[in-house]
C-alpha cells in the first residue's frame, strides 16, 4: 500500500554542510540535531524526539 | 484474592453524571478494580512465574552432567533473576528503567535480563558460583517486573500510559502481544476415558483408560495413561522427550515401593474384595513381574534402569536403579514428591480403571469444562523458560566440545566464564515465541499444539482488545476435529463460559469468552495443614485402618495425593464444614478451593470420592452462599453437585444452597454490553459481540506515543444514553465507541432495501459518525544500507529541484501537510558519496501528516536514521461503509439523502438514519425496539436509562415503563410519531415508529476496499489480467460466473469477458501441418530495409503460403509450448 | 509540567457547534447545560427551556464525552 520508488541523482561533489533541524521531545525542550549526532534529548535522554510543527511550508 | 464484595457495590444503575463531574478529566489516586480485574489472570499468573515460579523451576532443573576429559562435570543452576528493563549500562540517559510507551513508539521489545546463578563442580567438589547472563526474557506490562507496577493513574499518564492501564499483554517489536488462554485437562485428577483409537496400540489393548495430566508447582507437566487389556492387565503409558513408552502396572508398583506382593495386592483390590476376576488380574499382574526375576524392590528398579537408560541421556557412571528413580522422578506422577504418594494415586487410578471397565463407573467427559483448566500465561511462560534453561546446559557442553576440538581447555573459572558466553541466548527464542506464536521446544511442554499461542492485541476499539484478555481457546488441533462434540456448548459451562460470546463460523464453539464474574486461579495455597484437618474431621489416613469396608468408604483426594479414606455417611457433612471453612477462612483452607463430593448412587455413574483442589489455573466464579450469607468461590466440578439459584423466589428450603450474584452472571464482559438483550434472539446477540469487536471507537488516549500501523478513530463519540448499568461498571465511557442517532423505522426511496440504510446528509455535513485512520511508517535507513556502509541520513541534497517547498532541510514532510500520490515522502542522504534519494508517498488515498518521531537505540547513541511518520487519513461516512446497532443489526450506507427530501416529524425532526422495518420481523431484535423507545425517552428526561437484561418481565415488561415515560412527555406510548414525506409534503398514512438507537461505525470501509479496473497489469506468462486490489487487478471471473452466463445464452458478452477483455492474442498457424510453434518471422538478408514486410515461415512445411493468423488465448500458446516440452504435438485443424 | 491539571478546564472543552440531526445551535448552550446538569437538575424540562426542545439536541448536549479533557492531561507536544 504504501510503495515507493527510489530516484537517485548521482551528485559529483559531496555536500559536507549538513542543514539543521529542531526536533522535539515530550519534555519541551527544543533540540537542534545535526545529521551526524545521536538522537537523544539534551535534558532527559529520552530516546524518541518529535518532529517539531513549523510554520513555513508548502501548504 | 478476596472474593468479598468485589460484586457488592455494583453502581445501581448507569448514569451520565460522571461526564459533567468537575472531577471529570482528572486522574484519580487509584485505578479502578474492574479494569484491571479483567487482565488479573494473565499479570497474576506472570508475577509468580518470575518470582516463586522460577525459583521453583530452578530447582526443578536437575543438575546437568557430563564427562568431560575422564572429569565428571556437573553444572547446576542455583538461583536465576529477572530484572526490570533497563537500558544496557553505560547508556547515557537520567533513568535507566525503558518504559512500555518507548518500546511501543520505538518498536522494540519491553524486556528483562535474566541471570542464573550457575554452580559448577568437578568429580563431585564443588568448585564455584558464576554469575552469569542468559539473554533478554520479555516483561509482561503491570506485572511486578514492570517499571509500571502500582503507579497511580496520573504516573502513568506522565509515563505516556493509559490512566486505566490493565497490562496483561508483552510487548513484541512494538506490538502488543497476548499469551491466549488455552483449554488443558485439569491437573491432577484421573479422567476415566473410551477412546477407540487406543484399541490400535497394540495387541490386547482396549478402549478403557485413566489419564492423568500430572502438573508440579513450577508447571511443568507429563500426561500419563493407564490402559486397560483384555486379559485384565494394566499398562502404564508416558510420554517422554515426545516419545511414547509403555510399562505392565506391576512393574511401576513395585519400583515404587518396598511393600510385599501382598500388601500391594491388598491395597489394589480395596473396596472390590469379592471380585474374583479383579483379584486375579491383580494377582496375574504382580506375577508377570516375578516372572522376569524382580522380587524385590531393588531387582526391579535395576531391571526398569538397564532398560530405559538408552533414552535418558544419563551419564555412564548412573547406576540403572538410579536411572529409574530418574523416570520415576521424570515422568511418573510427576506432581507428587514421595514414592508412596505415588504408589496410592496409581492404585488409585487403577481401582477407577477396572470399574470403567467393568461397567462400575461412567466415562468422564474430556470437553466438558468439569474436567478442564486454563492454561495461563505465565505458566507458558514459565515452562518455556525451563525448557530453555536446561537446553542453555546442554549447549554448554557442545560448547565446550567444540572448544576442546580445536585448543587444550582446562576447566577453570575464567575459561568457564568464556565458555558460558557461547551458550545459547535465550533472548531469540522468547522473542520468537511471542512473535509468531510457535513453540519450538524438544519436549513440546506436553501441548497438543504449536502454534497460535499467541496474539496481537489490536486495540481497534478497546472492547476488542479487552475480549482479547478473556478469550478461552480450545486448542488449534480441534479446529480440524470434524465432530461438532468439542464444540457443544454443555450445561456444565454456566457461569464459566458465555454462552453467547463465541464466534460464528470456523472457530464457533472452541474460541470462548470468560463470563464477567470467572475468575482464574493464580495463587498456590499452603496445604500441607489440609490432611490433618482432614483427619480430625473423620478421614482415615491411607495407611490407617478402617471400621468399616473400602466399599462403603470415599477415597480423599487432595490436589492428586491421595490423603485417605471417609465414611459414606460422613462425607458429606465434611464437605459441608470444608465449605464453611472455606468461605469463613477458617483453618488455612484458601477461599478458592474447590471440594466436589462426588457421590455413590448405586448405578454406574462418576467414579465416587471426595476430591478437594486447591491448585491454580481453574476456573472459580462467585456465588452468593445463602447459608453463610457470603459470597463463595466455585469451581467446575463443584458446581454439578450443587442447587444454585437465580432468582429469590426460586430458592427452596433445604435444597438451594446457593444464589447468583446477578441474574446476568452468565454472560461475558461484552455480552453484558448489549442493552436489553434477553429480548433478542439469540443469534443477534452473538453477531454483535462479534460486530462489537469491528466498531470504530476512541480506543486509547495516547494517539502521538503509539507506532501501531493502523489505528482508528471516531471524531465524536458519544456516551449511549441507554445501557446495561455494567457498561458503568466498566467505565466504558471513557472509550466509546458510538453515536446516538436518531433512526426512523421507515421504508422510503428503496434506497433502504436489503440491510442498506439511508443517512440524513445534512447530519452527515455536521459531523455524524465521522472518523479518521492513522497510519503509521516505520523507516529505518540501517535497513537500506548494502553492505557495512552506515553513512544514510535523512537529509536533502541543497537546491533539488523535485523536493521544493515539500520536504524540509532535514528530508521529512512537514507537520499537518497533505500528501497525495506522487509527492515527495521523505529524503536521504549518503553522506560519504553525496547521493541523494527522494521517496514518493505513494498511495492513492490521500492523508495528512499527523507527527514524526525520530527514534534512537537502546543506548541512546542511534543516529538520525529511524524514523516513524504517522499519516492521519480521513474517513468520513461514504457509501459502502458499515455501520450497525447494539443488536446485531448491521447495514450499508446505500445513499447519503439531503435532508429536504427526508421524511420529516410534526416538530420538523428529520431522522439521521432510515432503518428499514423488513430488518425486524425475522430477525426478532425486540432489543432495538426498546432501545429506540428507551433512548426516546432518556433524551426527553435528560436520563440515562438501564438496559440490563432480566429487569423486565412480562408482568413487568419495558414498553408499559417506557410507553408510559413518552407518554409523559407529551409523546405516543407506542414511540411512533406522524412523518411527513419529505419529497412532496403529504402526511404519511403510517405511523412512523422513530427513536434514538446508539449506533456503531464498523471498521469495514469502502475506501479499503474498492476495487476497479480498466486495463492494466498483466500476468507475465498467461498474459492475463492480474488479481488482487493491491496492484490494481481485477476480479476473478470464476466458473460460476461463466456458467451464469452460459446458461443465459449470452454468448458474446461470455466471448468478450474470457477473451477479448482477457488474453486475446493473434497468432500464426502453419494451416497445412496445423502447428502454432512451427511459424517463424522469416530471416532477412542483410541487404533488406528494416522497413521491408517479413514473411512467416513455417520451419516444418518450409512454405510461407500457408501461413494463416487465428486469435487465441495467449495462454492456450504457453499451453501448446508446455504440451511441446513433453513431447506432445497439438495440432490446430485450420478451415 | 506534564500530567498537570491543566487550568483551563471548562473553557478547554470542544463541544460541537451544532446538533447533528437539526442543526440547533447548541455550542452556547453548554456552559448553561453543565450547570444545570451538575447541580443535579437533569429534567427534560431544563434541557427544554434552555432552547433546544428536541430529542436530537437533548441527546448532543447529554450523551458528549469530553475526551479532551483526558488528552490535556497528556503532555502537548508544543507549548
Amino acid at each position: 500500500m504504501w510503495g515507493l520508488t527510489v530516484d537517485t541523482q548521482k551528485d559529483a561533489k559531496p555536500s559536507k554542510q549538513q542543514p539543521m533541524t529542531f526536533i522535539y521531545r515530550k519534555c519541551l525542550t527544543e533540540n537542534e540535531i545535526i545529521s551526524r549526532d545521536p538522537i537523544r534529548c539534551r535534558e532527559c535522554q529520552y530516546r524518541i524526539m518529535y518532529r517539531k510543527r513549523t510554520k513555513t511550508g508548502g501548504f | 484474592m478476596d472474593p468479598d464484595g468485589r460484586w457488592r457495590n455494583l453502581p445501581s444503575g448507569p448514569t451520565l453524571k460522571h461526564l459533567t463531574d468537575p472531577l471529570y478529566g482528572i486522574p484519580q489516586e487509584q485505578q479502578k478494580p474492574a479494569l484491571q480485574e479483567l487482565t488479573r489472570a494473565h499479570v497474576e499468573s506472570f508475577n509468580y512465574a518470575v518470582r516463586e515460579g522460577l525459583s521453583h523451576a530452578v530447582q526443578a532443573i536437575p543438575p546437568f552432567e557430563f564427562a568431560f576429559k575422564d572429569e565428571r562435570i556437573s553444572l547446576t543452576i542455583v538461583d536465576a533473576v529477572i530484572s526490570p528493563p533497563t537500558v544496557p549500562k553505560g547508556s547515557i540517559c537520567k533513568d535507566l528503567s525503558i518504559y512500555p510507551a518507548e518500546c511501543r513508539g520505538r518498536r522494540s521489545t519491553y524486556r528483562g535480563k535474566l541471570t542464573a546463578d550457575i554452580s559448577w563442580s568437578v568429580n563431585g567438589i564443588p568448585k564455584g558460583i558464576i554469575k552469569q547472563f542468559l539473554g533478554y526474557v520479555p516483561i509482561m506490562v503491570k506485572s511486578k517486573l514492570c517499571n509500571l507496577y502500582s503507579l497511580p493513574p496520573r504516573a502513568l499518564i506522565e509515563h505516556h500510559e493509559e490512566a486505566e492501564e490493565m497490562g496483561g499483554y508483552f510487548i513484541i517489536n512494538g506490538i502488543e502481544k497476548v499469551i491466549r488462554m488455552l483449554i488443558m485437562p485439569r491437573r491432577n485428577f484421573p479422567i476415566a476415558l473410551t477412546r477407540p483409537k487406543w484399541k490400535t496400540r497394540g495387541p490386547g489393548y482396549t478402549q478403557y483408560g485413566v489419564s492423568m495430566h500430572c502438573v508440579r508447582d513450577e508447571h511443568s507437566a507429563v500426561n500419563m495413561n493407564l490402559h486397560y487389556l483384555e486379559n485384565g492387565t494394566v499398562m502404564l503409558n508416558f510420554i517422554y522427550r515426545k516419545e511414547l513408552f509403555f510399562l505392565p502396572l506391576g512393574f511401576a508398583l513395585k519400583a515404587l515401593v518396598s511393600f510385599s506382593d501382598y500388601q500391594i495386592f491388598q491395597e489394589l483390590i480395596k473396596g472390590k474384595e469379592d471380585d474374583s476376576f479383579f483379584r486375579n488380574s491383580v494377582s496375574q499382574m504382580l506375577r508377570i513381574v516375578t516372572e522376569e526375576g524382580c522380587s524385590t524392590q531393588k531387582q526391579v528398579l535395576n531391571y526398569l534402569g538397564e532398560r530405559f537408560r538408552v533414552k535418558l541421556n544419563l551419564p555412564d557412571w548412573y547406576p540403572d536403579a538410579q536411572a529409574a528413580e530418574f523416570l520415576f522422578n521424570q515422568c511418573i506422577c510427576i506432581h507428587l514428591k514421595s514414592n508412596t504418594e505415588k504408589f496410592y494415586v496409581l492404585c488409585l487410578m487403577t481401582r477407577k480403571l477396572f470399574a470403567l471397565a467393568k461397567g462400575e463407573c461412567m466415562e468422564e467427559n474430556p470437553d466438558s469444562l468439569v474436567n478442564q483448566e486454563v492454561l495461563t500465561p505465565g505458566q507458558l511462560f514459565l515452562m518455556f523458560l525451563k525448557e530453555k534453561m536446561e537446553a542453555w546446559l546442554v549447549s554448554i557442553k557442545i560448547a565446550l566440545d567444540k572448544k576442546a576440538q580445536k585448543t587444550d581447555v582446562s576447566i577453570n573459572t575464567d575459561n568457564l566464564m568464556k565458555i558460558f558466553n557461547l551458550g545459547t541466548d535465550l533472548t531469540k527464542p522468547f522473542e520468537y515465541l511471542l512473535a509468531t506464536g510457535n513453540l519450538r521446544s524438544k519436549t513440546g511442554l506436553g501441548f497438543l499444539q504449536d502454534s497460535g499461542l499467541c496474539v496481537v492485541a489490536d486495540k481497534l476499539n478497546f472492547i476488542r482488545y479487552l475480549s482479547h484478555f478473556r478469550c478461552v481457546h480450545r486448542g488449534a488441533d480441534f479446529a480440524k476435529m470434524r465432530t461438532t462434540t468439542v464444540r457443544r456448548l454443555l450445561p456444565e459451562s454456566w457461569g464459566f463460559l458465555c454462552p453467547v460470546h463465541t464466534p460464528d463460523g470456523e472457530p464457533c464453539g472452541l474460541m470462548n469468552h470468560l463470563t464477567a464474574t470467572c475468575e482464574v486461579v493464580t495463587q498456590f495455597a499452603y496445604t500441607a495443614s489440609v490432611p490433618a484437618l482432614l483427619c480430625s474431621l473423620g478421614v482415615t489416613p491411607v495407611d490407617g485402618a478402617l471400621h468399616r469396608p473400602y466399599s462403603e468408604c470415599y477415597p480423599v483426594l487432595l490436589d492428586g495425593v491421595m490423603v485417605g479414606w471417609v465414611d459414606k455417611e460422613l462425607a458429606p457433612s465434611i464437605a459441608d464444614s470444608l465449605r464453611h471453612f472455606k468461605v469463613l477462612r477458617e483453618k488455612r483452607i484458601p477461599p478458592w478451593m474447590e471440594v466436589a463430593l462426588i457421590p455413590m448412587t448405586g448405578k454406574p455413574s462418576l467414579y465416587p470420592g471426595l476430591f478437594l483442589f486447591t491448585t491454580p489455573c481453574r476456573l472459580v466464579r462467585p456465588v452468593q452462599n445463602l447459608e453463610l450469607g457470603r459470597e463463595e468461590l466455585i469451581g467446575t466440578m463443584e458446581q454439578i453437585f450443587m442447587n444454585i439459584a437465580i432468582f429469590e423466589d426460586e430458592v427452596f428450603a433445604g435444597v438451594t444452597t446457593h444464589q447468583e450474584l446477578f441474574p446476568h452472571s452468565l454472560l461475558s464482559v461484552i455480552a453484558n454490553f448489549i442493552p436489553f438483550s434477553d429480548h433478542n434472539q439469540s443469534p443477534r446477540n452473538m453477531y454483535q459481540c462479534q460486530m462489537g469487536k469491528q466498531t470504530m471507537g476512541f480506543p486509547l488516549l495516547t494517539y502521538r506515543d503509539r507506532s501501531d500501523n493502523k489505528l482508528y478513530r471516531l471524531q465524536t463519540p458519544q456516551s449511549p444514553l441507554v445501557r446495561p448499568y455494567m457498561y458503568d461498571y466498566y467505565d466504558m465511557d471513557n472509550y466509546p465507541i458510538g453515536t446516538n442517532a436518531i433512526v426512523a423505522v421507515i421504508s422510503y426511496t428503496g434506497y433502504d432495501m436489503e440491510d442498506a440504510m439511508i443517512v440524513n446528509k445534512a447530519s452527515w455535513e455536521r459531523g455524524f459518525a465521522h472518523g479518521s485512520v492513522y497510519k503509521s511508517e516505520f523507516i529505518d535507513l540501517s535497513e537500506k544500507i548494502k553492505q557495512g556502509d552506515d553513512s544514510l541520513v535523512f537529509g536533502v541534497k541543497p537546491g533539488d529541484p523535485r523536493i521544493v517547498q515539500k520536504l524540509d532541510n532535514d528530508g521529512l514532510p512537514f507537520i499537518g501537510a497533505q500528501l497525495q500520490y506522487g509527492d515527495p515522502y521523505y529524503s536521504y542522504l549518503n553522506l560519504n558519496t553525496g547521493e541523494s534519494f527522494v521517496m514518493y508517498y505513494k498511495s492513492k488515498e490521500n492523508c495528512i501528516v499527523d507527527n514524526i518521531k525520530v527514534c534512537s537505540n537502546d543506548t541512546g547513541s542511534g543516529k538520525f536514521k529511524c524514523i516513524c511518520i504517522t499519516m492521519r487519513v480521513p474517513r468520513n461516512p461514504t457509501i459502502g461503509d458499515k455501520f450497525a446497532s447494539r443488536h446485531g443489526q448491521k447495514g450499508i450506507l446505500s445513499r447519503l439523502w439531503p435532508a429536504e427530501d427526508m421524511p420529516f416529524t410534526e416538530s420538523g425532526m428529520v431522522p439521521d438514519i432510515l432503518f428499514n422495518p423488513h430488518g425486524f420481523p425475522s430477525r426478532m431484535t425486540i432489543g432495538m425496539l426498546i432501545e429506540s423507545m428507551a433512548g426516546k425517552s432518556a433524551a426527553l428526561h435528560g436520563l440515562c436509562h438501564d438496559a440490563t437484561p432480566f429487569i423486565f418481565s412480562e408482568e413487568n415488561s419495558a414498553l408499559e415503563y417506557f410507553g408510559e415515560m413518552l407518554k409523559a412527555a407529551g409523546y405516543n406510548f407506542y414511540g411512533t410519531e406522524r412523518l411527513y414525506s419529505g419529497i412532496s409534503g403529504v402526511e404519511l398514512e403510517a405511523d412512523i415508529f422513530i427513536g434514538v438507537v446508539y449506533y456503531q461505525r464498523l471498521r469495514h470501509m469502502v475506501s479499503d476496499k474498492f476495487q476497479v479496473r480498466t486495463t492494466g497489469a498483466r500476468d507475465k506468462v498467461t498474459n492475463q489480467p492480474i488479481g488482487g486490489r493491491n496492484v490494481q487487478g481485477g476480479i476473478r471471473f470464476g466458473e460460476m460466473e461463466r456458467d451464469a452466463l452460459l446458461a443465459h445464452g449470452t454468448s458474446f458478452l461470455l466471448h468478450d469477458r474470457l477473451f477479448n477483455c482477457s488474453d486475446r492474442s493473434v497468432a500464426h498457424v502453419c494451416v497445412k501441418c496445423g502447428s502454432l510453434l512451427s511459424p517463424l518471422l522469416e530471416k532477412p538478408p542483410p541487404s533488406w530495409s528494416a522497413m521491408r514486410n517479413r514473411k512467416y515461415n513455417c520451419t516444418l512445411c518450409n512454405r510461407t503460403d500457408t501461413i494463416d493468423t487465428v486469435s487465441v488465448p495467449y495462454v492456450f500458446r504457453y499451453f501448446v509450448a508446455e504440451l511441446a516440452a513433453m513431447n506432445i504435438k497439438v495440432k490446430l485443424d485450420v478451415i | 509540567m506534564i500530567g498537570q491539571p491543566i487550568e483551563l478546564a471548562s473553557t478547554a472543552i470542544i463541544i460541537l457547534v451544532r446538533c447533528f440531526t437539526c442543526g440547533t445551535i447548541i455550542c452556547n448552550k453548554w456552559e448553561a447545560c453543565l450547570g444545570l446538569l451538575q447541580a443535579q437538575y437533569i429534567k427534560g424540562a431544563a434541557l427544554d427551556a434552555l432552547g433546544p426542545k428536541c430529542i436530537c439536541s437533548h441527546c448532543m448536549l447529554l450523551a458528549r464525552v469530553h475526551l479532551t479533557e483526558w488528552l490535556l492531561n497528556y503532555a502537548p507536544l508544543e507549548k
